[in-house]
């Protein structure tokens, strides 16, 4: 009798060019460790890519950590860039496994993970599963779910993302500039007004020699966009606050928080707020655990640079767009 | 036994080729019907191994390519739909298309990249054979003696220790982000968060400094 496979795996060679990069890094490091790590990864990486190329998705090794030979070097990294979707990490284990190793370094800022089982004689692989979030360092094996539902999940990204992009090219860019000489976009209000404090913090009230922070945040009803796709389900709305500190001259600096709207005392959970760059490509990622009062971002930008603030919760999903000039 | 379990095999490549060929989108349920129509060719030892024999030592590495190859194309175009399940098993027909077209196909290609590997060399490689120095030295070197005062310049808000030669020297020397998050009290997030967007912000220098 032939063991009929129940659970959803795809194993085949792993590509030749692959290997041989994968081979060529590792002999460039310090550490017979450091070596079959960045062996690893790049094995990994190269077959994950190969199979989503099958299935049809667009990736971009060249936008991959990853497949950078310093950041290769100088981390545990095995993202892969999925064109408009984001980085989905692909961690190599040995066979037999039970657990699979996630650095912190990698637990923000990816849409996913894939386990990929790399063969005893490094020439074939196995995709196991995926799991869309990690809070551990260690992951054991057997709590992946299977490859159908990574295949599901791309599916609706790739059509989340047609809906974001056609509902954000029509939205106005939010100018950060214009801030600094008191004038605001529609819908961006007095932190007062949302949260019935003064500040999100204290020490903002106060004026500095340098100039004073200046913060307003928007209702972000996340409620209307839930209730639209799932008929009213949850009802969640959120303050998002952009604050810029006095004293930005060349370089701006740029704190985005989520609060919770006046009356409730935590955000919702898994919400994930992120910093896009004008390409889309997240660049910086804050999720809520189970109790969580905010969270915040802090960056810096340049002059006429763009971004973009993206709130997710679940499949629903709401981007911001930011400019300085 | 044997042939029962070789009646099944057919059986189900057949019910999986079908199942692929009703819908003409990549959609889930047709990336779901290749995947494990692939998987189940694959695992199951029944693939040809054509030209047996030939090529030495450079046989898997054709093997390989040209069993990519095969896979890639039943995903694409539909290409499912050339197989007739009137005509005979999806066995018979992907061996038919490895031995005839993905093997000869594969030949040139691995025979032709073995004769260019010493000539177009990843140019990390290319590095003279005077400097027999790995990538990693290269790096740390470069972020040690840091030549235009940047790499120790750049630090956490209000952290001037906590700047970027700094986390990269302790994480050359395998320190880990919760012994550098104690050391300095600094979260791990902010900490590897931080270390990513330098290596970002910095990635044309190094390019610069090391030549690749």
């Amino acid at each position: 009798m032939s063991k009929i496979i129940e659970v959803l795996t795809f194993s085949a060679p792993i590509p030749g060019d692959g290997r041989h990069r994968a081979e060529e890094l590792r002999r460039q490091q310090a550490t017979q460790a450091k070596g079959e790590q960045v062996y690893l990864n790049t094995l990994s990486v190269s077959f994950v890519n190969y199979y989503l190329f099958c299935m049809g998705f667009e990736t971009d090794l060249n936008k991959s950590d990853s497949w950078n030979v310093i950041q290769q070097t100088l981390m545990d990294v095995a993202d892969l860039s999925l064109k408009n979707l984001g980085l989905l990490e692909c961690r190599p284990v040995l066979s037999d496994a039970q657990f699979v190793y996630v650095p912190p370094e990698v637990q923000s800022n990816r849409i996913g993970y894939v386990v990929v089982q790399i063969g005893k004689s490094f020439r074939e692989a196995k995709l196991l599963g995926f799991v869309k979030q990690v809070q551990t360092d260690l992951l054991p094996i057997n709590q992946l779910q299977p490859l159908d539902e990574l295949l599901e999940y791309l599916e609706e990204l790739s059509q989340f993302q047609l809906a974001d992009n056609s509902l954000t090219c029509h939205q106005n860019l939010v100018n950060l500039k214009q801030w600094l000489e008191n004038i605001f976009e529609s819908g961006w209000q007095e932190i007062e007004t949302l949260l019935g404090t003064p500040s999100v913090n204290p020490a903002w009230s106060l004026r500095s020699a340098n100039g004073a922070f200046i913060s307003r945040g928007k209702l972000i009803d996340l409620e209307k966009i839930l209730s639209d796709a799932y008929g009213g389900l949850r009802q969640r709305a959120v303050v998002l606050v952009v604050t810029l500190p006095p004293d930005n001259e060349q370089e701006m600096d740029v704190i985005v928080e989520v609060h919770p709207t006046n009356g409730q005392d935590y955000l919702p959970p898994n919400l994930h707020l992120m910093i896009l760059d004008f390409e889309g490509g997240s660049v910086m990622e804050a999720q809520t655990r189970s109790s969580n009062k905010n969270i915040q971002l802090e960056f810096s930008c340049e002059m006429g640079e763009r971004f973009s603030v993206k709130l997710a919760l679940g499949d629903i999903s709401i981007t911001e767009n930011f400019v300085i000039c | 036994m044997t042939n029962d379990w070789r009646k099944q095999l057919d059986a189900q490549l057949k019910e999986l080729a079908i199942a692929a060929q009703q819908y003409t989108q990549l959609t889930k349920e047709k990336r779901i019907a290749l995947t494990r129509l692939i998987n189940t060719i694959w695992q199951s030892g029944k693939l040809v191994r054509p030209y047996k024999g030939q090529f030495q030592l450079l046989y898997e590495d054709i093997y390989d390519e040209a069993v990519q190859n095969l896979f890639f194309y039943l995903c694409q175009d539909n290409n499912i739909n050339r197989y007739d399940p009137e005509r005979g098993e999806v066995m018979t027909w992907v061996n038919m298309l490895l031995t005839k077209r993905f093997f000869p196909e594969a030949i040139p290609k691995v025979i032709g990249k073995e004769n260019e590997i010493n000539l177009e060399n990843s140019h990390w490689e290319n590095i003279p054979s005077s400097q027999p120095i790995s990538l990693f030295e290269q790096v740390r070197e470069c972020i040690e003696s840091d030549p235009e005062f940047i790499f120790c310049k750049e630090h956490i808000k209000g952290h001037p220790e906590a700047n970027f030669q700094a986390i990269a020297q302790r994480r050359c020397s395998g320190i880990s982000w919760k012994d550098i998050s104690a050391e300095w009290g600094i979260g791990i997030t902010s900490l590897h968060n931080f270390y990513q967007r330098c290596l970002k912000k910095f990635a044309n220098k190094f390019q610069e400094y090391l030549y690749i």
